[in-house]
């Protein structure tokens, strides 16, 4: 095999990919969307359940219980404050707590409350029951038409019920301290070594995210490298170009550069990726005291590099055998779904990441990579040991599978490109494989 | 020079090229002529590595075909493309690249076939901007850059105007001038009578003519001769039929007769001739006669290829 002529092919693929406009929107929009999704949305969310419990309201109060015939019936609410994981927010000093006015108004009975609350005269209608002591029931009645309201809203209402309750009969300190026990607990678990350990869900959720993140970019890189091999052969078959270039390369050279052009075109994508990825969010993740192990990157790129191989060698036989990219893009689909289908059983990985599924999920070639990146991301929070016997042999099995892949693609490669007008059917494919 | 000996390919039992055997020298331009799903196509892929044959050799100057020893080849095939949405000089410098050359001198090279082909001015204009006819000069100087030793041009002269196919034409001669080994293949039987030294013809796989263009020519004349003479002449001993033609005569002869003794008798009349040439079938009415006849051709199974056999023929490579 010639080096240089690799090469050559191999920048060329490069160079076209990254110039293509379709690149250069993947490589900005991908990211903008999922900062949108991820942090725009979220923080939307957040302002809006604070911007409500923030407001001050008047609520119908229907006492069929009897135990807050004594209780005031307006009140300043004070939100607890929370601790905050934002590194840039840390050193500013922290903003004295706002009070919230509530006004109660009592009413006599349901009905009346609620026609209240229909006319827009309280904001909220609190229902107590008779049996409120035995039963602990509470019904509030809201013209709320969002679809997920948090409960927490309804923080003044639930803490004016427990204050009064408990009025006469504790001091306000052993109150508080009894409505803010649930938000001081240190939870102790045994870490990996057998040690007990403060129990720290900030960083157990950034060393899920982490391979799982490195997981799902690898299927990224995997389908989009596959991809651009997909529309390049097809698109040269289309052109009927190939012939011209086989006068002056060998197949084996011509396909060794595609991949090597293509691939790095898909590994520059995600890499840039990753790079956005941890500029925006280092402060956060030195801050909570998470770094990447170089062990998670070493086998990320190993599984990237042959469940590549695995796919493009699929996917180049895929666009030499169709007759156009239309027909080629229906077929590769379901070979992209083929690599994802591990995240739809994302539960099963998280849950028992050594379970008889997540192990045959991994060691199956076609969903090795994703799925043992899930199982990492799982194991990074349940403490579970993958054992390494099982990430070799995952390895190993998507190394061979994917030198047969190749072999296998690059003589349907070598049969497709000659074939114009008609897309040979299975039978007649295995016919070809099965030839010395 | 080019050797094909005994060359054979068959599919699924069908033998589509039979036992072929040719030469092309350096610095000649030879045709290969043929009926559609002649074989054609096959050969040349056998020739250009990108099948096998299943028997025979075909070396150029004593060296395989095959690995790294193979020439410098190019081959525009009939259906031919351009990858579209790059600059033309990008295009061509990547065949030139391709073909060996290192990026600097394939974009000089570049630079000298799109002169050449008059498409300077669109050196950094996308492909998909050329005309059609552009386009085919363009796929032109993407098989003629890298100084190929031999050339394989299948079709070359459709879609491109009069002039453009001067243009070619005499792009052909200084590559033959230079020593390239040009296997031209073509349904064009005019240009293949100004341009080839050389013939191969083949029909259902099988060679059916080889040789000179002019001697296969006069081989297939019907011993007929085109007289000038001022005068009207009259039948002699040995002429079959004599007809006027254009303010010539179409003299032909009987079997037997022979063309001195004819013109003698002509002359015996008093007859002032001016010329007595003999009449040169066109290639395209060899070309007619010997695929309609069947001459050469054998009773066993031979033919095109099938959809199948060609399944069968790249897998095994």
């Amino acid at each position: 095999m010639n080096t240089n002529k690799v090469l050559v092919i191999a920048k060329r693929e490069y160079l076209t990919t990254v110039r293509r406009k379709a690149f250069v929107v993947t490589l900005l929009l991908t990211p903008a969307i999922f900062f949108f999704a991820g942090i725009v949305s979220t923080r939307m969310q957040i302002s809006q359940a604070v911007a409500r419990l923030n407001e001050g309201r008047v609520v119908a109060v229907v006492d069929s219980s009897g135990l807050y015939a004594g209780a005031p019936f307006a009140f300043d609410y004070t939100a607890p404050t929370e601790l905050n994981f934002d590194p840039r927010q840390a050193k500013k000093p922290a903003a004295a707590p706002k009070k919230v006015p509530v006004i109660l108004r009592h009413y006599t009975s349901q009905q009346v409350a609620l026609d209240s609350l229909e006319a827009g005269k309280v904001k909220s209608a609190l229902i107590i029951s008779s049996d409120f002591l035995a039963s602990g029931r509470v019904r509030i009645y809201e013209n709320d038409t969002r679809t997920f309201t948090n409960s927490s809203d309804q923080r003044p209402l639930t803490n004016w019920l427990s204050r009064n309750l408990l009025d006469g009969l504790a001091d306000s300190v052993r109150v508080d301290r009894s409505l803010g026990i649930g938000r001081r607990l240190d939870y102790f678990t045994k870490d990996r070594e057998g040690q007990w350990a403060l129990k720290d869900d900030a960083k157990e959720l950034a060393g899920f995210l982490l391979p799982f993140a490195l997981g799902f970019l690898l299927a990224m890189a995997i389908i989009t490298g596959g991809q651009y091999l997909l529309q390049g052969v097809s698109e040269e078959k289309e052109s009927r170009i190939l012939e011209s270039l086989l006068c002056s390369v060998t197949p084996a050279e011509l396909l060794t550069g595609k991949m090597l052009g293509l691939g790095s075109a898909g590994l520059t994508l995600v890499g840039v990726w990753i790079m956005a990825g941890a500029f925006t969010s280092a402060s956060v993740l030195s801050f909570i005291h998470v770094s990447v192990p170089a062990s998670l990157l070493i086998l990320g790129l190993l599984y990237f590099l042959f469940g590549y191989i695995f796919y493009a060698s699929i996917m180049m036989a895929v666009g030499s055998l169709t007759s156009n990219l239309r027909e080629a893009t229906q077929f590769s689909g379901y070979l992209t779904l083929l690599n994802v289908c591990p995240f739809w059983a994302m539960y099963v990985f998280i849950n028992t990441p050594n379970s008889a599924f997540a192990v045959g999920m991994s060691l199956f070639p076609p969903t090795a990579a994703t799925s043992m990146m899930l199982r990492m991301s799982a194991s990074a929070v349940s403490g579970a040991v993958i054992p390494p016997w099982q990430i070799a042999t995952s390895l190993g099995l998507l190394a061979v599978s994917g030198f047969l892949t190749l072999l296998a693609g690059s003589k349907l490669f070598r049969l497709g490109m000659l074939l114009y007008g008609k897309t040979p059917n299975l039978p007649e494919i295995m016919r070809i494989l099965r030839q010395p | 020079m080019l050797q094909v000996r005994n060359v054979r390919k068959v599919y699924d039992g069908r033998t589509v090229v039979n036992d072929v055997t040719f030469d092309v020298a350096a610095g000649e331009i030879f045709a290969l002529l043929g009926p559609n799903g002649a074989g054609k196509t096959t050969l040349i892929r056998m020739i250009t590595d990108i099948v096998r044959p299943d028997g025979g050799t075909i070396s150029f100057d004593g060296k395989s075909m095959t690995g790294s020893q193979r020439p410098r080849t190019a081959y525009l095939p009939e259906e031919r493309g351009l990858y579209k949405k790059v600059p033309v000089m990008d295009a061509l410098a990547y065949f030139g690249e391709l073909k060996g050359l290192s990026n600097a001198d394939a974009r000089r090279e570049a630079i000298e076939l799109l002169e050449e082909f008059g498409l300077a001015a669109w050196t950094k204009k996308q492909v998909a901007a050329l005309s059609k006819g552009m386009q085919q000069k363009l796929q032109l100087c993407s098989a003629l850059i890298g100084q190929p030793e031999l050339l394989i041009l299948d079709e070359p002269f459709t879609g491109l105007d009069p002039i453009n196919v001067q243009v070619l034409e005499d792009v052909l001669r200084r590559r033959r001038a230079e020593g390239t080994t040009v296997l031209l293949s073509t349904h064009q039987m005019n240009k293949v009578e100004q341009q080839c030294d050389r013939a191969l013809m083949i029909n259902r796989g099988h060679m059916v003519l080889y040789g000179d263009v002019g001697e296969i020519r006069r081989q297939h004349a019907a011993n007929e001769f085109l007289l000038t003479a001022d005068g009207t002449p009259r039948a002699v001993a040995g002429v079959k039929t004599l007809v006027a033609e254009n303010g010539h005569w179409r003299v032909a002869l009987e079997k037997a007769a022979h063309p001195a003794s004819v013109l003698r008798s002509l002359l015996d009349q008093g007859l002032a001739v001016r010329a007595f040439v003999p009449v040169v079938p066109p290639l395209e009415d060899i070309f007619v006669h010997v695929v309609q006849s069947g001459v050469g051709l054998d009773q066993g199974k031979s033919g095109p290829p099938t959809m199948d056999d060609l399944y069968v023929q790249v897998g095994a490579r």
